[in-house]
């Protein structure tokens, strides 16, 4: 054949005078044409072959590239795939490609093959590829891949239609061999079989055609036609299982193996494997290894030394019905045998590891029943696993061993200090931090045996301003540019924020040569971020938008005008930044009087009176936004001290700063919004009586404090979409009267879902700065948080910024942050639950929480049926392990929120559950008004549960350790207030 | 990724990894490749014995498996990379990295792990096949298994055995993973140590896709993931990282848990009666090891080069490098030794093991010269001194201390660097968002090495 001829036959045909022309050439003949071949394919499709009016031709060329073409060419071709997705008016013909393949033989072709199947997106003509094997064109392929190609070629069309069976049929040497390949196979990352092979067909729209098309059911049915040996398909379904370790790869071997029914003979065949199974880490492989056993067992023709070997992994599996059953086969099989009780029982004792109670006391009562034979057994190994032992089985256990029951270890905190020793050091505190901490009423309920109450303090009469929280102002433009340039990359710490706006209102006027250089990449940065035509908001891109304005009037540049906030508070905000953006423009330095002097927002009033006496000093006037802000957040430490040094303060309003601090009004000439801010932060909880006759002045936490109030919205039992309605009062009124008064406003924000997310973490914290005095306005905010129409779990994340101030033991639990914690705690996030728990711990430890006011809230809620009891019961549980202090308090919440139930709910036990626990611990019975509910759960895992409960009685042992944990957490508050105060 | 940040390379191996039965015993056979060692072979031969506990060696090379065959951020197409193992008379060293270069995993076996000595001395890649990874699965305490590390008189051709190949794309990211751990490993201090049953249930709290930072901190004898940052608490992300360790626990004595607060890098070390498994993971699980940088300085600039030639003649694939020791024979300073180790380490000749606090030899299989010229920070870096882009508009020199300050061409603008004894400072969006924990920017090190002189970009 010469060039021209093989071009004029690939371009015009026959496709038949082609093959029979390319058939007699020999390798190096097929060599000289190769050049043309490719040449033409580059001329014809230089870059694709898909173009449906030219598939004659491409076809062609596809054969000649087969024909005469290098590897690198057929590889292109693709020639052993594109059948499968074809429609039949294409003219692809298998037997023109098997010709032209068979004909020429090349070397390479092993090779290539193996290529094409490992290709994940190359889908091979399986029929062609079964005809090149069967004629020796190439040797079966070994690979994991051919077989995985195997299977997925019975996904494809066939012309005319078949089943699965029908295909296989066609083709039988794959009963043979391909088959069995697919039980040898574990892939990497592959599924062998979808598991939902059988569970498709029962909703199949024609289910006999569609288990004519399922593997589970052909191999069966081919089975019972004898065409697969039936105990090869048994056996070779646990090797898959024992291959496979991936829940993707073992779901459906499992069910085949169960589908075929195996026989006890069969079973029994397969005992072995069976007993190898039990170390599978997949829990579901181990309960079909443990039915199987258990069905042998029924029939006495399991081996029970065999057994007791293999079955200890079992109790390493996290669920625990799986150990649940190795215990009751356990019991079975070789409890009425005396010969292995010792194996027995060291089997059963080394499952005491598996940390769920019901698997312990099932292993304890197998435990007491062989006990006479393996006294000695017990005695030697079960002490060492008493630690780990649940608080209610401890007695349980102890028994076994004849052991008296003692104070477990596990409780005690290894950092406590000795009784009398921690009794003395609260002892020495001084009045009145004492007495403030509740050092002397916890002494007093300990020596008298009273209960255990929370801490109560005012919170104004505490020092809040921690050292450690102090805030590192910008001292240098160099710092200022460095800070700036982290800050435009990501900015969620309020603080920063502020101490940037003070950095630029400080340094404003610094203006060295080399000015333009170091700021001209940080300009340039923010002009990348800020969209050209339609700057955001705050409200929709974050506290870095401000910063970006700010930036970009320091450098001179034109800013756009700035749109309305939609969020009220941040309009404050807006407009108290406007006003420092015009010093910044025309270079009048003067710091920020409202920025932060400590975390979490206070401002020392001795440096605030030194920002006011500076602006007096220079003649500034401040800027009534930025005073007001400064004023709330003015902290309650050395105001008399303060109040002293600016008695005689001239300025506008210095009249104002010495009224917050606890100084008489002086004049009510100043804006409303100044005195009620001036006020606010005199008294934030109180009726502000003095500024009663001011005008335009409504709205909680103006005048009048805020009052709170909710219920549980009993309609949308479904979602959380609206689960409760608070209310506040005096109800919010229009913001343009409020506009200036932040304490309002707070009461005003809205949280936006959906687009404009960006930044929220950082405006929500920064929200939590604007009146650090009174928080509660501000965790009302977050327990306001709801999905909306949404349903985001990424929104409802924005609850956890809102529980970060309770974190400050200064910080009173107030009923809204109970509410947003009892929400936070039962929320999906991890984000969100996990910071709820770390805050309850907190809450525990330092004594504001003893459980019985968070304990209120959920009582409240309980009954509603929107409280997930599964998420409380856990996370309260781990809680509850940082100490004795912790269990009693869970045990209290859990206790006064099961109050308010009057029939049982479901899912309650999984609050028994863990209160079983924590009561065992503290060796005390259950709260005498939760028994009648109690006594109502007769059946189920409540009922049980509630019997158990029932049963536990009450001791002092533990009480001391209880109240010392308490004295620990209010010694070491007291302390602290003692040293700054 | 670009054919520059990779190479090409083909492990040939004289026969797939496998677990074969013969008789009553089992034989883990394990395919060796290249590397160095006291005797130079391509398919080197490092241990023959019998295995004491071998449900957990399987399970920690299992796990090692796992751990070099998922990408844990992003889950495509891992690239399935052999992991190495390093020989001497104490202990077989494999390790590996995760596709996404997030996790480095590494199993200690010491010596009382098996029956018998470990003769070989030396680093080579090891096959790590499908088929086998399902036969250590199937593993269990009462099996006799041998391993085996190579074999004696391997040719690369046999008659009765055909040649494995894996040709791969190694990407320069991976190996460079390998240096840069080593940066890190030193400065881990140990937090916590909890006995395996807590270890259990600690890794079963954890949340399946614990993407946003959370911190470990102690919770009665276990511990608890907490979402706030306390003293002592142990940074981490991506907790799925952490879980994989979970089947192995069951076989173990205790978990430790070891932090740098810096450079907020874990390491989770898994103790067995005889043996070691631990995993290091990544300050954030969208950041491999590769990217960090740590080593970059190092490489950069010329820092303890006087003492390297002595140290580096020092290494006899010692399980545990003593710096006191090449000090007195080098007539070097301790401090000279380190900090030549730390340097060998960033050029892939010795690892680091925490445990017991010392640097090891070990030679990774490939081109280290290559890896480093391609390391696309230290590329631009000296393209950037190379087109004269650097600017130093001052200097000082105080003592030890030098101070400069310099402008580097950037994108669009020229971008300020400061260098400073307490840290460099640019004022590049690089810097904006890590500053400089993730190693130097482009333009600090271009003025590195315009200040402290640079061997290859002169050259």
């Amino acid at each position: 054949m010469s060039p021209d001829e093989l071009i004029d036959l690939v371009q015009n045909g026959p496709t038949e005078k082609l093959v029979a022309g390319l058939a007699p050439l020999t390798e190096s003949e097929r060599k000289k044409l190769s050049k043309t071949a490719v040449n033409l394919r580059k001329e014809l499709f230089p870059k694709s072959y898909v173009r449906d009016e030219t598939w004659p031709t491409v076809f062609r060329l596809k054969l000649a590239l087969l024909g005469v073409g290098p590897q690198s060419e057929v590889q292109r071709v693709g020639a052993l795939h594109g059948i499968n997705f074809m429609p039949d008016h294409l003219p692809y013909d298998r037997d023109f490609v098997f010709q032209v393949l068979r004909d020429r033989k090349p070397e390479w072709i092993g090779q290539w093959v193996n290529k094409e199947f490992e290709d994940k997106d190359s889908h091979p003509d399986w029929r062609l590829v079964r005809k090149l094997i069967r004629e020796g064109v190439f040797p079966k392929p070994s690979s994991e891949a051919y077989v995985l190609k195997f299977l997925l070629s019975a996904n494809f069309y066939s012309s005319p239609p078949k089943t699965l069976k029908e295909k296989l049929l066609d083709d039988p040497d794959v009963l043979d061999d391909e088959i069995w390949r697919v039980f040898e196979l574990a892939p990497a990352k592959d599924t062998i079989h979808m598991g939902l092979d059988v569970a498709k067909i029962a909703k199949a729209y024609d289910p006999q055609l569609a288990a004519a098309n399922s593997w589970i059911y052909v191999l069966r049915d081919l089975s019972r036609e004898g065409r697969l040996d039936r105990q090869r398909l048994l056996s070779a379904s646990l090797g898959s299982l024992l291959r496979n370790t991936e829940a993707r790869n073992t779901v459906w071997f499992c069910q085949f193996h169960e589908f075929l029914e195996p026989t006890t003979e069969e079973r029994h065949a397969c005992q072995a494997t069976y007993l190898q199974l039990l170390s599978h880490p997949l829990p579901a492989v181990v309960a079909l290894a443990l039915d199987a056993l258990s069905l042998l067992g029924k029939d006495q023709r399991l081996d029970a030394p065999r057994l007791l070997e293999a079955i200890g992994p079992v109790f390493h599996l996290q669920p625990k019905s799986q150990p649940l059953a190795a215990v009751r086969l356990l019991a079975r099989v070789c409890g009425a045998n005396t010969d292995q009780s010792p194996q027995l029982a060291e089997v059963l004792i080394s499952g005491l590891a598996h940390p769920a109670p019901p698997v312990q006391e099932a292993i304890l009562q197998l435990l007491g029943k062989l006990r006479s034979s393996v006294a000695e057994t017990i005695a030697e190994l079960l002490p060492s696993r008493l630690e780990s032992l649940a608080p209610s089985l401890q007695q349980q256990a102890r028994a076994l061993i004849d052991e008296t029951p003692t104070e477990s270890p596990s409780r005690a905190s290894s950092q406590m200090s000795a009784p009398s020793e921690l009794i003395a050091r609260a002892r020495k505190i001084p009045s009145p931090w004492r007495e403030a901490a509740g050092i002397d009423t916890l002494l007093h309920a300990l020596e008298s045996n009273g209960e255990l109450s929370a801490v109560s303090f005012d919170s104004m009469a505490v020092p809040r301003l921690d050292d450690n929280q102090r805030v590192q102002p910008v001292h240098t433009l160099d710092e200022l540019i460095e800070r700036l340039t982290i800050a435009v990359e990501g900015l969620d710490d309020a603080i920063e924020f502020e101490l940037l706006v003070d950095g630029l209102s400080r340094l404003c006027d610094q203006r060295p040569d080399d000015f333009q250089a170091r700021l001209a990449p940080l300009v340039l940065r923010v002009e990348q971020l800020v969209p050209e035509h339609d700057p955001f908001t705050m409200t929709e891109g974050g506290l870095k938008i401000a910063l970006f304005k700010l930036i970009l009037r320091w450098c001179d540049r034109d800013v756009l005008a700035p749109r309305v906030e939609r969020d009220h508070l941040l309009e404050f905000l807006n407009v108290r930044l406007g006003l420092v953006s015009v010093r910044v423009r025309k270079r009048e330095a003067a710091p920020l009087l409202a920025c932060p002097t400590h975390r979490p927002g206070w401002i020392d009033p001795r440096v605030f009176a030194s920002r006011l006496e500076l602006y007096q000093q220079q003649g500034l006037e401040p800027a009534k936004h930025d005073l007001i802000q400064g004023l709330l957040r003015l902290a309650p430490d050395h105001r008399a001290e303060v109040l002293a040094r600016v008695a005689d303060l001239p300025g506008q309003y210095a009249s104002a700063f010495r009224f917050a601090l606890g100084g008489p009004l002086e004049k009510s000439s100043l804006p409303a919004a100044v005195l009620v801010a001036a006020g606010r932060a005199r008294t934030p909880f109180a009726e502000l009586g003095d500024l009663s006759s001011l005008p335009d002045v409504e709205g909680p936490d103006a005048l009048t404090p805020a009052v709170y109030s909710w219920q549980v919205n009993h309609e949308d039992a479904e979602s959380q979409t609206h689960w409760a309605r608070l209310y506040i009062q005096p109800g919010t009124i229009q913001p343009a009267v409020i506009r200036d008064l932040p304490t309002v406003l707070l009461h005003a924000c809205r949280h936006y879902a959906g687009v404009g997310a960006t930044g929220q973490t950082g405006l929500n914290r920064w929200k939590g700065t604007v009146w650090p005095a009174n928080l509660d306005p501000y965790v009302a905010l977050g327990a306001r948080v709801h999905a909306g129409y949404y349903r985001q779990i990424s929104y409802l994340k924005q609850r956890a910024p809102f529980l970060e101030p309770l974190f400050d033991p200064n910080v009173p639990v107030s009923e809204m942050a109970q509410l947003h914690l009892a929400l936070c705690l039962t929320e999906e996030a991890a984000e969100v639950t996990g910071l709820a728990v770390d805050v309850l711990v907190e809450l525990i430890r330092d004594g504001r929480c003893q459980g019985r006011e968070l304990g209120g809230v959920l009582a409240h809620m309980l009954p509603s049926g929107l409280m997930k009891l599964n998420r409380l019961g856990k996370q309260l549980d781990t809680v509850a392990r940082a100490s004795l202090l912790h269990a009693h308090v869970c045990a209290e919440i859990v206790q006064v929120s099961c109050l308010s139930l009057t029939e049982i709910p479901k899912g309650l036990h999984d609050l028994l559950a863990p209160l079983l626990q924590w009561l065992s611990a503290l060796q005390r019975g259950v709260d005498p008004a939760l028994r009648p509910l109690l006594e109502t759960a007769t059946s189920g895992k409540t009922g049980t549960l509630a019997k158990k409960l029932l049963s536990l009685t009450s001791s002092l042992q533990r009480r001391e350790q209880l109240f010392l944990e308490a004295l620990e957490g209010r010694v070491h508050r007291a302390e602290a207030w003692a040293s700054a105060g | 990724m670009g054919p520059a940040l990779q190479l090409d390379y083909t492990y040939r191996y004289a026969h797939r990894s496998e677990l074969i039965a013969t008789g009553p015993e089992r034989g883990l056979r394990l395919a060796t490749f290249g590397g160095a060692g006291t005797e130079a072979a391509e398919h080197p031969f490092f241990f023959d014995g019998r295995m004491r506990q071998p449900h957990v060696v399987g399970g920690m090379l299992l796990t090692l498996a796992k751990v070099v065959t998922t990408r844990f951020w992003m889950p495509l197409n891992p690239a399935l990379l052999d992991p190495l193992v390093t020989s001497n008379e104490e202990l077989l060293r494999f390790e590996g990295f995760s596709s996404c270069c997030g996790v480095y995993a590494r199993a200690d076996l010491e010596a009382p792990t098996f029956d018998a000595d470990i003769q070989g001395r030396g680093t080579t890649n090891v096959d790590f096949n499908s088929a086998m990874r399902a036969a250590l699965a199937q593993l269990r305490e009462s099996d006799v298994v041998r391993l085996a590390v190579g074999a004696q008189g391997v040719q690369l051709t046999r008659a009765d055995e055909a040649v494995i190949e894996k040709k791969v794309k190694l990407p320069i990211r991976w190996i460079k993973g390998f240096t840069e751990v080593q940066a890190y490993l030193p400065a881990l201090k140990p937090r916590f140590t909890i006995p395996a049953v807590e270890a259990v249930r600690f890794l079963r709290s954890l949340p399946r896709s614990g993407r946003q930072a959370s911190w470990v901190t102690v919770l009665g004898r276990g511990l608890r993931l907490s979402q706030r940052e306390t003293k002592d608490a142990v940074r981490v992300t991506g907790t799925d990282r952490i879980r994989i360790l979970e089947p192995m626990l069951i076989h173990a004595r205790e978990l430790r848990v070891w932090a740098d607060e810096s450079s907020a890098v874990s390491a989770w070390e898994v103790i067995f009666p005889t043996g070691r498994f631990s995993i290091l993971i990544s300050p954030e699980l969208s950041r491999g090891f590769s990217g960090e940088g740590q080593m970059l300085q190092r490489l950069a600039g010329n820092e303890s080069v006087d003492a390297l030639p002595a140290v580096k003649a020092a290494l006899r694939w010692q399980a545990r490098i003593d710096p006191n020791d090449i000090s007195a024979r080098a007539g070097l300073q301790t401090s000279e030794v380190e900090s030549a180790l730390a340097i060998l380490g960033s050029r892939g000749l010795v690892g680091f093991d925490l445990a017991r606090a010392a640097y090891f030899h070990r030679e990774l299989p490939f081109d280290m010269e290559k890896v480093e010229s391609l390391h696309p920070r230290l590329l631009d870096a000296r393209n950037l001194v190379q087109e004269k882009l650097v600017r130093i508009v001052r200097q000082t020199v105080e003592g030890d201390e030098v101070r400069a300050e310099a402008y580097v061409q950037g994108t669009e603008v020229e971008h300020r660097v400061r260098l400073q004894p307490e840290g460099d400072k640019c004022t590049c969006p690089w810097y904006g968002k890590h500053q400089g924990n993730r190693g130097p920017c482009k333009h600090v090190l271009a003025a590195r090495i315009v200040v402290q002189g640079d061997e290859d970009a002169e050259t």
